[in-house]
């Protein structure tokens, strides 16, 4: 394993105060990791410490990563592999490092700041961690360390070193520490803490041999028995240790006595003491581990905050941001989308025709499944693939960059009106991106009300599945105009998204309070191309799995239903209007009388919908393909002849009623799913019906006034 | 317990609530906020009786975002005008 050193500038503290030397020979040592038994090591860390990075950095793996809170959503778990290291101490060692190789289990924990937390995600942590009986416990916990806020990162580390765990800090953000005027003297620090202390740098995977020679060292030590709270520290000051309650600030004295005089004040006393011997403790780490060159200068994250941040200002940049995003995904992505389209409809269905005859299949039902069924469904999926790169990737920059903690903030106020915290803008963000992650982004909210809330107003969050509708209905409606089309219809995604806020709120949860902001804001950083690639492929790859499953599986459905006669022709040999799937679309269709788009095509293209968004394309691809071979006019015509001719002329009212009720009906099964697992089914099925309920009555209600309107 | 100041000017050893508290004084933390999982929160980012602070900026959306622990942290304004600080003197 090749990895650059970090930039220690010492020996690191292998063997900090207290602790037996090691002279345990590193073929030893690597021979107890092989096999079954690995190692299992814990990350842990506050959010936007480098957690996430650091585990894709050692496991090759990709979590997913991102400069805002809440993005580890769930416990990844890899396998971290090394070999070619000497990693003992020995002074004459004959060991061939060459041979020794060695693995482990790496779990990368949600980010906390501290093991008291209410946040499931932050819960989690503290359960894996420190509630877990010895034998279940990771076997080191490898606490990530913010050179730039070493203080605020020390108070996990505080609560941590009072268990009996073995502890490995990683030293993060050493970049901007020194950029700040904050040096961190990573042996001065290990002395003070007592814990080894290591310097990497995981977005540059510069550091990792370090590190795994210190994890090395520290499993081969027996369980540090746990750490009594230091006595001693500095108490704080007369006014420090009395809480004062604002509006009765001449009743302080009075209040802060009565208090103490009560069992609850005393248990409020004791925990302000463990608090202060904690803070005390890390003032004193800090002190001796960080050299500060005094520098006051403004720092860039500020600067930029003064102009993102501004009270109007700000928002109007945020409106801004978003509208950018969208174009690009739009304007950009229409001509490559355009060349997959003629790949996919001209050679690559050709070749596979051709092959098929050549080997006595043409002709047939199963060249019609291949080209017309297979081919041309996962060619629609993949054609919108450089949409979704483009979606993907500015969403990467977004989070990497810092932005998007700052959109929490400036969201706050309009997210209370819903009864959520500027932290469910959030997972809201993600669910425009897909709906699936997003749901799962909840966990980080503490609240099980903001939670349900939240999952039940992300399937109204527009996600690229239906964007990639929106722009094919766009272009075929609207032409020049295509690009306002869909941004509006993110707009009306805002809108319901307020709206379902509103009902809900004012029905189910009229007497909560709304939970108060308290966010971190990281600083800016200019976002690594290597990290925006790893995100947007995982997030690309994700996409692509969960949607060719679904559609393969949807196709064939699709096709079955439409190879079952209703009346007349055998299996495979019957005309699309006269197969079930026709029949079922059509029992289904004069619910949409009144919305203007009782079509069976299109009907049936909403159930597979219901499905998967990324299969409704191939959908009506694949039924008007089949059901007018002989007919030269592209799908983009056909679309436009049924809508004309089932809105009785009112076309733009009737795409506009079809595309409201697009965007608020269930998103797909993968949400479903997802809901399901966040909030149970109870909730899940509440949510299905009250989308439907919701987007029919809207699709009617566009579809009539637009028909009034001529 | 605090002077008031008739000036508008905030003068050394004022209480304030976060949300009026000027931009770029330092301040001393008064009071931690009631809910218990909020004031966990808060501690575990360094706010703590006593700790030192400045507002950094009044932020779009209400919020106050306030330097602590050598951090930026965004509290939201409903829960700035519950928390008292006090001008360092």
């Amino acid at each position: 394993m090749r990895v650059a050193q970090s930039g220690a500038k010492r020996r690191l503290p292998l063997n900090p105060v207290g602790a037996m030397p090691i002279k345990q020979c590193c073929q030893q040592g690597s021979g107890r990791m092989a096999g079954p038994d690995d190692p299992i090591v814990a990350l842990v860390g506050a959010p936007n410490v480098g957690k996430s990075t650091l585990f894709n950095a050692l496991t090759g793996s990709r979590a997913s990563v991102g400069n805002w809170p809440g993005t580890t959503v769930e416990v990844a778990r890899g396998v971290w592999r090394w070999s070619g290291l000497k990693t003992c101490d020995c002074q004459d060692c004959d060991c061939d490092p060459a041979q020794s190789r060695g693995q482990a289990t790496v779990i990368d924990l949600p980010g906390a700041y501290s093991l008291d937390s209410s946040s499931p995600d932050e819960r989690l942590t503290g359960e894996l961690v420190v509630d877990v009986p010895a034998s279940e416990a990771p076997d080191l916990v490898v606490a990530l360390v913010d050179a730039a806020h070493l203080a605020r990162s020390l108070f996990l580390v505080s609560q941590l070193r009072e268990r009996p765990r073995r502890l490995v800090l990683a030293l993060t953000m050493d970049d901007i520490a020194r950029r700040h005027g904050v040096e961190v003297d990573s042996y001065a620090l290990a002395e003070a803490v007592g814990v080894p202390v290591v310097t990497v740098d995981p977005r540059r995977r510069s550091g990792l041999e370090n590190l795994i020679r210190v994890v090395l060292e520290t499993l081969e030590r027996p369980l540090p028995p746990a750490r009594p709270r230091d006595r001693g520290g500095s108490r704080p000051a007369a006014d420090q240790g009395r809480p004062v309650d604002l509006g009765r600030s001449a009743d302080v004295e009075r209040s802060a006595d009565q208090e103490r005089s009560t069992e609850q004040g005393r248990l409020a006393d004791q925990e302000r003491s463990v608090d202060d011997e904690r803070f005390a403790w890390i003032a004193q780490a800090v002190e001796r581990g960080t050299q500060s060159s005094g520098e006051t200068r403004v720092r860039r994250s500020d600067k930029i905050d003064r102009v993102v941040m501004a009270p109007l200002l700000g928002p109007l940049i945020f409106l801004a941001v978003m509208w950018a995003v969208f174009q690009i995904t739009t304007v950009v992505a229409a001509p490559l989308q355009d060349g997959l389209d003629a790949l996919f409809s001209g050679p690559v269905a050709q070749a596979a025709a051709a092959g098929l005859r050549a080997v006595g299949l043409g002709g047939g039902w199963v060249e019609g499944l291949v080209v017309d069924g297979l081919i041309a469904g996962v060619g629609s999926l993949l054609t919108f693939v450089p949409l979704m790169t483009l979606m993907f990737i500015l969403l990467a920059l977004l989070e990497d960059s810092g932005y998007l903690a700052r959109a929490a903030v400036l969201t706050d106020r309009v997210m209370g009106w819903l009864g959520l915290p500027g932290r469910a803008f959030l997972p809201i963000v993600v669910g425009f991106g897909c709906n699936v992650p997003g749901i799962a982004a909840t966990r980080a909210l503490p609240s099980a009300r903001h939670r349900v809330l939240t999952v039940l107003l992300i399937p109204f969050t527009s996600c690229t599945a239906r964007l990639t509708v929106f722009v094919m209905l766009g272009q075929i409606f609207f032409g020049r105009w295509a690009g306002t089309a869909v941004f509006l219809t993110y707009l009306a995604s805002i809108v319901l998204v307020v709206l379902g806020g509103l009902l809900l709120r004012a029905t189910l949860w009229r007497d909560s309070p709304n939970e108060p902001l308290v966010i971190d804001l990281p600083p800016y950083q200019t976002p690594t191309l290597r990290l925006t690639a790893a995100v947007t492929w995982l997030r690309l790859k994700g996409f692509l799995q969960t949607a060719s499953g679904i559609i393969v599986a949807t196709v064939m459905v699709v096709w079955l239903l439409q190879s079952i006669p209703l009346r007349g022709g055998g299996f495979a040999q019957v005309a699309v209007q006269d197969s079930l799937y026709a029949g079922l679309a059509r029992a289904l269709s004069p619910l949409f009388d009144w919305a203007g788009f009782a079509q069976w095509q299109t009907v049936a293209a909403l159930v597979v919908g219901f499905v998967a968004k990324e299969a409704v394309i191939s959908s009506w691809a694949q039924t008007y393909a089949l059901a007018s071979q002989e007919d030269l006019w592209g799908l983009g015509e056909q679309v436009r002849l049924a809508f004309e001719s089932a809105s009785g002329g009112h076309t733009v009212a009737a795409v506009a009623a079809f595309m409201v009720f697009f965007l608020a009906y269930t998103p797909c099964v993968a949400t479903l799913a997802a809901q399901k697992r966040e909030v149970g089914w109870r909730w899940t099925g509440f949510g299905v019906v009250l989308q439907l309920g919701v987007a029919w009555v809207l699709a009617v209600a566009v579809f009539q006034i637009g028909r009034l309107l001529g | 317990m605090g002077e008031v100041s008739l000036t508008g000017v905030p003068q050394p050893n004022q209480v304030l609530n976060l949300s009026s508290a000027p931009t770029g004084t330092p301040l001393t933390v008064l009071s931690t906020p009631a809910d218990p999982d909020v004031s966990a929160r808060l501690l575990a980012l360094g706010w703590r009786l006593g700790a030192q602070i400045a507002v950094v900026r009044r932020s779009g959306g209400g919020a106050r975002v306030i330097e602590l622990s050598g951090a930026r942290v965004a509290i939201g304004g409903p829960l700035a005008r519950h928390l008292a600080v006090k001008v360092v003197a």
